[in-house]
This record gives structure tokens, sequence and C-alpha cells, in this order.
């Protein structure tokens, strides 16, 4: 059975996943939400997490801030190495949101702040938060 | 003697549950509400049914339709319980068994039966069957060469809510019946309140074991101290090590009569009473008197040990109870702490999922997810955390 496996450095960015993925993809497939304790905590027990999956079928989704780090490409591509080594790279997708992780939610921070320059604020559309 | 198995129909939250392979030492995680202090009750119930009887027991939960699990059509509860025991030499598997039900408002023993196997093989022996108020036990069990027919079978009557084993369970010929009664009448859970284990105690009093309140902390302090001084010793060298400050623990007798603790800080000559120490000392202090304890309790339940200690404690905590369990004594443990479950084997750990008013158990040790994760190296506590315990967390 497919399952989509997030994993989070915070519970916040579950709580912004179980609104955002059943409008994305749906109810049909089932979503796991592992959720560390901050960054570090993500870094240190991801691979074990990936490699001892037991559904064979799962796709895995790394997602972390970039936050105060410089380079996102070189983040991105240490936390490729450590997801590699569980050689599972094919089911394994990492993003980092280069923003915060809750702009998925809350639309594009530019036209965001653009709202409240003209005291238009209230929720996104769903055009915007997409 | 263990526990090995509890099955449990409509007693409050547990529609139909069953437990088995009960670990010496076992760990229940569960939400607010999920059923943890209910499972330790079926103990505390039996308890009380022993005591007084089915009624009393009942009455103290809000009756017999407050017991009874809520909407579920039915009007008895039944509460099985394993244990292994030796009966002439051989380690067998006794299974008691208790249905109340309730007639016209009264509360009743519909059936109680006490049965094991007699041989390697067959059916399992009744040795015990009562039903509403009348019933037989086999004065003569074990005497394993006879046959069936020529056991002796004593017809009794007892009052239709109370326990046959409560009178029989007296005699030591009945040995499952005495056996069962003496694990239910011992069993223990800890509630403990620091404030009333500080502060002055007479002297006389239960001073072998603590109380369930710890109230009488400093008296088996002192029955430590004095009836078994190794013991007491290798006590306080534990505290010392896990509350910095803490060089001595020392029960004092005052000169009007009233025993007293006294904790003496290392950088001080002069020691202080225990109204002055944190709560957090106190309650080491008295989980290392319950736990160094030379007779331990044949089943011990503990709510959630964590609260007001160190985090980096509970492994030594975990290591203790487990020990406990080992000199003897089942432990059963609840707690909400992942520090704790860090220090648990996939074994002892099990979960409660409720689901529309009704709870179900499951073991850690048959998910194979948590199976998985624990065999390579992983922690019980960060599983748990990450949301491995399926069903465990509130929805």
């Amino acid at each position: 059975m497919s399952e989509l496996v997030f994993l989070l450095e915070e519970a916040s960015a579950k709580a912004m996943l179980e609104q955002l993925v059943p409008r994305l993809i749906g109810m049909d497939v089932p979503a796991r939400y592992i959720t560390f304790e901050g960054k570090q905590d993500l870094e240190k027990q991801l691979e074990r997490r990936i490699r001892g999956y037991h559904n064979p079928n799962a796709r895995f989704i790394v997602l972390r801030d970039l936050d105060s780090n410089p380079n996102c490409k070189k983040l991105k591509t240490n936390l490729l190495a450590k997801v590699n080594s569980t050689g599972k790279t094919a089911q394994i997708l990492v993003r980092i949101a280069c923003q915060e992780l809750e702009a998925f939610l809350s639309g594009r921070p530019r036209s965001r702040s653009e709202r409240i320059k003209h005291k238009a604020v209230g929720r996104p559309t769903e055009q915007e938060a997409l | 003697m263990r526990i090995e198995s509890i099955r449990l129909k409509n007693f409050k939250v547990f529609r139909d549950v069953h437990l088995k392979n009960i670990p010496a030492f076992m760990v229940v995680v569960g939400a607010n509400g999920s059923g943890k202090s209910t499972l330790f009750d079926v103990f505390g119930f039996l308890h009380d049914c022993l005591k007084g009887n089915v009624r009393q027991a009942l009455d103290a939960r809000g009756r017999f339709r407050e017991v009874v699990s809520r909407d579920s059509g039915k009007h008895s509860i039944l509460i099985e319980l394993q244990y292994r025991m030796h009966i002439t030499d051989v380690e067998r598997l006794v299974t008691y068994s208790l249905e109340i039900s309730d007639r016209d408002g009264a509360p009743y023993v519909k059936r109680e039966i006490l049965r094991y196997k007699r041989g390697r093989s067959g059916k399992p022996f009744h040795f015990l069957d009562f039903s509403d108020g009348s019933g037989y036990a086999i004065s003569n069990e074990a005497d394993f060469n006879k046959p069936d027919e020529e056991l002796e079978r004593e017809q009794q009557q007892v009052a239709p809510d109370t326990l046959a084993i409560k009178g029989l369970g007296q005699f030591t010929r009945f040995k499952a019946a005495n056996a069962f009664r003496q694990l239910i009448e011992s069993w223990h859970v800890s509630d403990f309140h620091i404030n009333v284990a500080r502060g002055r105690k007479e002297a006389a009093g239960e001073s072998e074991h603590l109380s369930e309140s710890g109230d009488n902390l400093p008296r088996v302090a002192q029955y430590l101290y004095e009836q078994h001084p190794k013991l007491f010793k290798r006590l306080l060298q534990t505290m010392v090590r896990r509350v910095p400050g803490i060089a001595e623990v020392q029960p004092k007798l005052m000169e009007d009569g009233y025993l007293t603790l006294r904790f003496r800080d290392g950088s001080y000559k002069t020691p202080f009473l225990d109204r002055y120490v944190s709560d957090g000392t106190i309650k080491m202090f008295a989980y290392l008197v319950l736990l160094y304890d030379p007779k331990p309790h044949p089943l011990l339940c503990v709510e959630e040990p964590e609260n007001q200690l160190y985090p980096s404690l509970m492994t030594e905590l975990a290591e203790e109870f487990r020990l406990y369990a080992k000199k003897g004594g089942q432990v059963f443990v609840s707690t909400h702490s992942p520090d704790f479950l860090n220090a648990t084997e996939l074994e002892e750990v099990c979960w409660l999922v409720k689901k529309e008013g009704r709870t179900e158990i499951r073991r850690a040790s048959e998910d194979p997810q948590v199976a998985k994760y624990m065999a390579e190296g992983d922690k019980m506590g960060y599983l748990w955390k990450q949301g491995f315990f399926e069903g465990a967390d509130p929805q």
C-alpha cells in the first residue's frame, strides 16, 4: 500500500501539512507525519527512520526550514547525502522551505505583505495559499 | 507467582480486552481518560471485593451501572486473571474467573471459578465453582494422583454478593485460592502524597511497608535503618548520587516521642527537617524506600512515577522497578514520560487506544514497525513521541 511519510522538524509543520496535504492530493493516499524536536533531532534520526520504515511502498518527504542557514543548496546536498545512505533514494524527496515553512499555507510572503499594506488582511484565498 | 493474562469484559471502558503474556515489569502509556487507572483498578476492585463484598466494591465506584460498560446492553462484568504458581512442585497456570451481574439493583456473583490443569494434558479442572451463592470447592486438590471422581467436593453456601475465595482462601488446603487471595490482599498501588509523607509521625504503627499515600515514610525509614542497616546504607548511597547536596538522611525520634526525618546537606553541619526539603527529594527518597523493600509486594502498581523528578533520573528509576520485579514482585507502571519510556524494552510496553468510548490495549511487541525500529536500536520514548504508538495520541 502506498503511503506518504513526512519527516518534519517540529509539530507546527505537521499542523500545517495536515490541513494542506488532503487538499493537494486528496484523502486516498494515507499520510504519516513524523515530527522531531528541532532541526538537529531531525538530522540525527532521519536516516534511521527511513531505513527502518516497515512499509516498502512508502514515499518520504523530508522538509526543513532554511532559517538562518546561508546556503540552501548546500543544506539540501547535505540532507540528500544522509538519505542516500538508506538505499531508498528513489523514494525520497528533500525539500528546503527557503522562507518559513508556514508560508506554504499563508501565501507567498510578498503578496501577503502587499495585502497587509493595503489593509486587506484576511484569510488567503485558496489560489494564493497553493 | 506472576500474573500472566488479564481478560476484561464490560469493565468500564474495557468492553472486551485480553492482555496476554504480561511481563514482570509492564509499562502502560495512554492519553488522559483512556483507562490507565481503570486497568490498575481491576486489582483495587478485587481487593475491595475481598475486603468487604462485591456490593461495597461496586458502591465505591458509583454502583453497578457505573462500572458496567455504558450502552453495552450487557448485564454482567467479567474479570478473568491467569497466574502461574507452583502446586505440588509443578508450575501451573491457574485461571480465576469472576462474573458479576445485577438483579433488581442488587449485585451478585453470577459465576466464580478457579481452574487449572491437573496433569500435562486434559481439560482444566474446576477446583472452585460457585454460582449465585452456592457451589463447591475441592478440598484435596493436592492429591493429583486420584481420579477426578475421588476428589472431595465440599459443598458450600456463601452470600450471593460475597466471593467464595474470601472464605475458602483463608484455608491453606485450598492452595490456588489461598495464593490468589494473598496476591490480591497484598496488592499495592502507590498513590504517593508528598504532603502527608512529610512531618512528624507517631512512632508506632505499620512500619515494614510504605503505605499507599506514603504517610508512614519516617517509620519505614527507621525500620530499615534499624533492622536492615546494610540495605539502608545502599539506599542512602543511591540517594546521595541522585540528589545533589544531600549527604545524609536520618530517621530521628524526637523528645516528644514523635518520629521525623532529617536531611543533611553536605555543605552544612546541622541537618534540617524534612519539611524544608524539596518535593522531589522527598519523592525520590520515598521511591527508594518503596523499591528497596526487603519483602516486595507481589504486585505493585505505580501511576506516573516521573512527577516531580528530574528527567535524567528516569533511566535508573525504571531499572529499579525492573529489579524489584526480578526480586519477586510484579510491577505495573503508567507513564507520560518519554525519558522513562526510553529506559524500557519492547516487551515491557503497551498502550491504550480509546475509540468511541471503548478502550483497546496494544502491545509494542506486536506492532511490526515499533518492533523493527527497536531491533535496530531505537528507543521507546522517541517512537512514542514521533507518533509510532498507533492510536495512542489524542486525536
